[in-house]
C-alpha cells in the first residue's frame, strides 16, 4: 500500500475544559506495513502511574470496536471523553497527523502520551507507545509487537 | 411482472450474488473445518481452564474463546509476546495463532467486495436482492406448482435445467430466506443503521479493591461459568495495581474482582445484542457445525440457481430471439406457444407472430413450458410443436402437460395444433397428437384440426396457414426456413456398385467428412467434431429448398469414413446424384442423430432384420459388436450372384463371432424367398431368443417391415406378449422408408 499521509486539521476542536492556558499539539503517527484491515488507535494522556487523564485522538468510527483499545477503554470510552476527537481508522503504512489543544498544565509535569491499538483478527496492543509529555518535539519508534512504526509530536 | 422482477434482478445482481455465494461457500467450509479441529470441552469451568493455561503460559493478557471452541490466548512476558492456540483440556500451547490472510481476504470480499465500507452497501444490496429473489421465486414456484400448498408436495418429475432450478429452489428457499435476512441485518448493523447493542460497555470500575489477589482457580465468578459460555477473559493489566478482570460471556459482560472473585457491574446483553448474535450465528454457522454444513450446501445451491437461472434465461432469449411487439400474457388475444428442440419450429412461430401482429392482433408468443396459469383476454391458443424421440415432448415443451393440469384454461378458448416431424419415423408428430388429445379432453374446441408437417413441407404449412388465416380474417403464409444444421462437405472416397446392369443398382458409398466453413461469427465456426454412429442418418438435399432424403449410416465417427448404402431409384433425384458421384467428387449433407434406432446396452441377444440397402445400419451394429453379444442377422437381397451386399464382411464377422447367425433370403434365386419367409423358417429359434429378452431392430421398406411384424406377432402372442408391448419396452424398433 502506498504511504498516504492524511492530515486532519481540527479547527478549535478542543472540547477539553479550559483549565488555564492551552496550546496546540501536533501528533504524527506512522503505521508499519502489515497485512490486515485498518487499525483503530487511541492516543491519550496518563499520569506516571498510567492513570488515564485525557483523550487526544481516537482513530476509528465504530464504538463497538473501542473495547479492543484495551487500556484506554477502561477509562476513556465514555463518549464525552472524545467528543469531536475521532477520525477514520488508519491503514497499513499510512500516516495520521492531527492537531489538538492541550492544557499547559499537563506539559513537563510527569505525564505521558500512550497509544493503544487494534486491528481486526490481529493483536490488540495496550500502550504500545509510551512517551513522556515534554515541551520538546519528540520522536519515538514503535515496538516489535505493535502497528506503530513511529510517533512524534511537536507544539 | 414478478417473473420480470425475478429475471431482471438476478441478471443485474447475478455476478455479485455469485461472488457472495462462492466466498460464502469457502467461509462456511473454513468454519466447518475450525469446528472439526477444536475438540469440545464439556462441563469444564473457566476458572479451572484458565488456571491450567496459566500453568503453561506466562503473562497472559487475555483468553478468547471462538464460537467453534478454539481457545486463543494472548500473552506478553519478559521473553516473548504472542497469540497462541491452547488445548483447554491440558492448558498446553498447540500452535501460534495465525489467522489466514487468504481467509480474511475472502471475508472482505464477501462482506465488502474489497471496497471498504462503501462495499458494505453493495453486499447489503446483494442480500436485499437475494431476499427479493426468494420472495418472487417462492411466488413463481407456487404459481408454477399450482398453489402455495403444493410447495410442500412432491414436484412432478421432469428434465432439464429449469426443472432442477425449481427442485433445488424449493428445498433451499427457507435457508435462503434466513441467509438473506441475516445478511441484510448484519450489513445494516455494520452500517450503523441498526444498533447491535455493542456500543455501550459497562464502565470499568473506578474503585480499587483492597484484598490481595486470590488464586485464579478459586475465583467464584469464573468457577461458575461454563467454558462453553466464555467469550473473553481479559486479565488485569497490572496485578500490582489492583486492576480487574474483564469478563465477557454469552449472556452478558462485566468485571471480576481478583480479590473476592465477585462480579462487578455485570450487564446482561440486551435485546439488540441478542438479535445481532442470533443473526450472526444464522449467517455464519459459527456455533454449529451442522448449520455451517447446511450453509455451505446452500451457497452451492445459490451458485447453481444463479447459473441455471441465467442459462435458462439466455436459452429462452436465444431460442425465442427477439420478439418485438410481443404482448404480455394477460393482454393477448392470441396465445402462440412453441415446443421446439432445435429452434426450427421457433422460426415458423416467429413468422406467424410477425404476421399476426401486422394484422393488428395482440399476440403473446412463448415456449410451451412458459404456459401461464391465466390468459384473461385470450380467444385462441395456437400450439406449434415438434416431437422428440419416440413421441416425447421436445425440450421447450417437456413440462407443458404437467403445467396444463394446473392451468384452468377457459372453455371458450379455441385451439389449433401444428405438428412438425418426419413421416419416416414411427411416431410422426406423436407429441403434437398427444397435446391435441389432451386439450380436447379438457373440453376445448378446435379452431383447426391437427396438421402434421412432414419435414417442413412448405405446401402443407401454407395450407394450414390459409385455413388459419380464414378463421382469423387475415392473410397468412409461411416462407421456407433453412434448418439450422451444420452442413458438411462429403467427398467420395470409394464406391462399390452391385447389380450395375440392373435398373436399380445398389451402391456402398464411403465419404470423407469435412466441415463447410460458415461465415457466421467466431462462435459458430468453433463447432466440435461431428459425432455419429451406425443407425444415425445422413441427410442429402436433392435441390435448394427441397426436403432432404435420409440414408442410414453404417459407420461411426471413429472409422475413417462415413458409409451409406444407396439404391438408385427410377426418377429419384437424390439417389441418381449419389450414384453419379465419382471418387473425389463432393456433395453436401448433414447428419441427423437417430439415437432410438440402435441396440440398447446390455448382453441380451439382438435380432437384426433388413432387406436391400436396409442392411447398412445393421452391418454397422455388427461391426461395432466388440463385446460379442449374440447378434442374429436376417437379410433379404435380390440375387446372391450380383447383389450380395457386404458378402465378405458378413462371413468375416460370422468367423470372428461378431455375428452369431446369418439368415439369408434372395428373391431372385431358384427358390425365391423373402426375409419374412426366412424368419418364419426359424420361428422356434426366434421364439427362444425373444423369450430370452432379445431386442428386434428392423430396417427396410414399409412393406417388408409390415411382413416382419406379421411373422413375429403370432410368435410373441404365444409368449403372452406383442410387438406393441415390445415397442413400449424399447425392444422393437423400426427404421423404414
Amino acid at each position: 500500500m502506498n504511504k498516504t499521509a492524511f492530515t486532519l486539521a481540527l479547527a478549535g476542536a478542543a472540547a477539553l475544559p479550559a483549565l488555564g492556558q492551552a496550546r496546540e499539539i501536533t501528533l504524527q503517527t506512522t503505521l508499519k506495513e502489515y497485512r490486515g484491515n485498518e487499525a483503530y488507535l487511541a492516543i491519550y494522556v496518563t499520569d506516571a502511574q498510567g492513570d488515564y487523564q485525557r483523550t487526544l485522538w481516537v482513530s476509528g468510527k465504530k464504538a463497538k470496536y473501542y473495547k479492543h483499545l484495551r487500556d484506554w477503554a477502561h477509562a476513556g470510552n465514555q463518549p464525552a471523553e472524545f467528543d469531536g476527537l475521532t477520525g477514520a481508522s488508519v491503514g497499513s503504512g499510512e500516516t495520521l497527523e492531527v492537531s489538538v489543544e492541550l492544557e499547559d498544565a499537563l506539559i513537563d509535569a510527569g505525564y505521558e502520551i500512550r497509544i493503544d491499538s487494534a486491528v481486526e483478527d490481529k493483536r490488540d496492543n495496550r500502550a504500545e507507545i509510551k512517551v513522556p509529555l515534554s515541551q520538546q518535539a519528540t520522536e519515538i519508534s514503535g515496538g516489535a509487537q505493535g502497528y506503530v512504526d513511529s510517533f512524534r509530536y511537536q507544539f | 411482472m414478478l417473473q420480470r422482477t425475478h429475471v431482471v434482478l438476478s441478471l443485474a445482481l447475478g455476478a455479485m450474488l455469485m461472488v457472495s455465494a462462492a466466498t460464502g461457500l469457502l467461509l462456511s467450509t473454513s468454519t466447518l473445518v475450525e469446528h472439526l479441529q477444536s475438540a469440545p470441552a464439556l462441563g469444564e469451568n473457566v476458572a479451572a481452564v484458565a488456571e491450567r493455561i496459566a500453568g503453561h503460559v506466562q503473562g497472559i493478557e487475555r483468553i478468547e474463546r471462538a464460537p467453534s471452541g478454539e481457545l486463543r490466548v494472548t500473552f506478553s512476558n519478559a521473553s516473548d509476546s504472542d497469540a497462541v492456540l491452547v488445548d483447554p483440556s491440558t492448558g498446553e500451547v498447540i500452535a501460534p495463532y495465525r489467522p489466514s490472510a487468504a481467509l480474511s481476504w475472502i471475508r472482505d470480499l464477501h462482506r465488502e467486495l474489497l471496497l471498504g465500507s462503501a462495499g458494505r452497501w453493495l453486499s447489503g444490496l446483494a442480500a436485499l436482492a437475494l431476499l427479493v429473489l426468494v420472495a418472487t421465486g417462492a411466488w413463481l414456484l407456487a404459481r408454477r406448482l399450482g398453489g402455495w400448498r403444493r410447495l410442500l408436495l412432491p414436484i412432478p418429475p421432469g428434465k432439464g435445467l429449469s426443472h432442477w432450478h425449481t427442485v433445488v429452489a424449493r428445498w433451499t428457499l427457507p435457508a435462503l430466506a434466513i441467509l438473506a435476512l441475516s445478511g441484510l441485518y448484519l450489513s445494516a448493523s455494520s452500517q450503523g443503521l441498526i444498533s447491535d447493542g455493542q456500543e455501550s460497555e459497562p464502565s470499568y470500575p473506578q474503585a480499587r479493591y483492597s484484598a490481595p489477589a486470590a488464586k485464579l482457580g478459586s475465583l467464584s465468578a469464573l468457577r461458575t461459568l461454563d467454558l462453553q459460555d466464555l467469550r473473553e477473559l481479559e486479565f488485569p493489566s497490572d496485578s500490582q495495581d489492583a486492576n480487574f478482570f474483564t469478563l465477557r460471556t454469552a449472556s452478558g459482560d462485566g468485571f471480576v474482582n481478583p480479590g473476592s472473585g465477585q462480579w462487578i457491574s455485570y450487564q446482561r446483553h440486551g435485546f439488540a445484542r441478542r438479535l445481532y448474535e442470533t443473526a450472526y450465528e444464522l449467517h455464519t454457522g459459527a456455533h454449529s457445525p451442522l448449520w455451517a454444513l447446511i450453509l455451505g450446501g446452500v451457497s452451492l445451491c445459490v451458485l447453481f440457481l444463479s447459473g441455471s437461472g441465467v442459462f435458462a434465461w439466455w436459452q429462452r432469449k436465444h431460442l425465442a430471439g427477439a420478439l418485438p411487439g410481443n404482448a404480455p400474457p394477460d393482454q393477448a388475444e392470441i396465445i402462440l406457444l412453441v415446443g421446439s428442440q432445435g429452434g426450427t419450429t421457433w422460426s415458423y412461430a416467429r413468422q406467424l407472430h410477425e404476421q399476426l401482429l401486422a394484422g393488428g392482433r395482440r399476440v403473446h408468443c412463448a415456449s410451451m413450458n412458459q404456459l401461464q396459469p391465466r390468459y384473461p383476454d385470450a380467444k385462441c391458443l395456437l400450439l406449434l410443436t415438434s416431437t422428440y424421440g419416440d413421441g416425447q415432448a421436445p425440450d421447450s415443451a417437456n413440462a407443458f402437460l404437467g403445467l396444463l393440469n394446473r392451468s384452468p384454461l377457459p372453455k371458450d378458448l379455441q385451439v389449433a395444433v401444428l405438428g412438425f416431424g418426419d413421416a419416416q419415423f414411427q411416431h410422426f408428430c406423436g407429441y403434437a397428437r398427444q397435446v391435441e388429445q389432451n386439450l380436447q379432453q379438457r373440453g376445448l374446441s378446435l379452431l383447426l384440426p391437427l396438421r402434421c408437417i412432414d419435414r417442413g413441407s412448405l405446401s402443407e404449412l401454407n395450407l394450414w396457414a390459409r385455413q388459419l388465416g380464414e378463421q382469423l380474417g387475415l392473410d397468412l403464409h409461411f416462407t421456407h426456413v433453412q434448418p439450422r444444421v451444420a452442413m458438411r462437405r462429403l467427398q467420395l472416397l470409394s464406391r462399390e456398385v452391385y447389380g450395375e446392369h440392373s435398373e436399380s443398382p445398389a451402391a456402398i458409398l464411403r465419404f470423407a467428412l469435412t466441415e463447410t466453413p460458415q461465415a457466421r461469427g467466431l462462435l459458430c465456426r468453433r463447432r466440435r467434431a461431428t459425432r455419429f454412429a451406425p443407425g444415425d442418418l445422413l441427410a442429402i438435399s436433392p435441390g435448394i429448398g427441397a426436403t432432404p432424403r435420409f440414408y442410414s449410416i453404417a459407420s461411426s465417427d471413429d472409422d475413417d469414413a462415413l458409409e451409406i448404402c444407396v439404391r438408385k431409384q427410377a426418377g429419384g433425384l437424390c439417389s441418381s446424384r449419389l450414384h453419379a458421384l465419382q471418387v473425389g467428387d463432393s456433395i453436401e449433407g448433414f447428419i441427423q442423430p437417430h439415437p432410438d434406432f440402435r441396440p440398447t446396452a446390455g448382453r441380451h441377444p439382438v435380432i437384426l432384420v433388413g432387406a436391400g440397402t436396409g442392411l447398412a445400419p445393421l452391418i454397422g451394429f455388427a461391426r461395432k459388436n466388440a463385446h460379442r453379444r449374440p447378434i442374429h442377422l436376417y437379410w433379404g437381397g435380390r440375387s446372391e450372384q450380383s447383389e450380395f451386399l457386404y458378402e465378405t464382411e458378413l462371413s468375416e464377422y460370422l468367423a470372428d463371432g461378431r455375428l452369431t447367425q446369418l439368415g439369408l433370403a434372395f428373391s431372385q434365386a431358384a427358390m425365391p424367398m423373402y426375409v419374412q419367409d426366412r424368419l418364419r423358417r426359424d420361428a422356434s429359434a426366434l421364439a427362444a431368443l425373444l423369450q430370452d429378452g432379445a431386442q428386434v431392430l428392423v430396417c427396410g421398406s414399409r412393406g417388408m417391415a409390415a411382413g416382419v411384424r406379421g411373422v413375429l406377432e403370432p410368435l410373441l402372442q404365444q409368449l403372452g406378449s406383442s410387438v406393441e408391448k415390445l415397442r413400449l419396452q424399447g425392444r422393437y424398433r423400426e427404421d423404414v422408408y
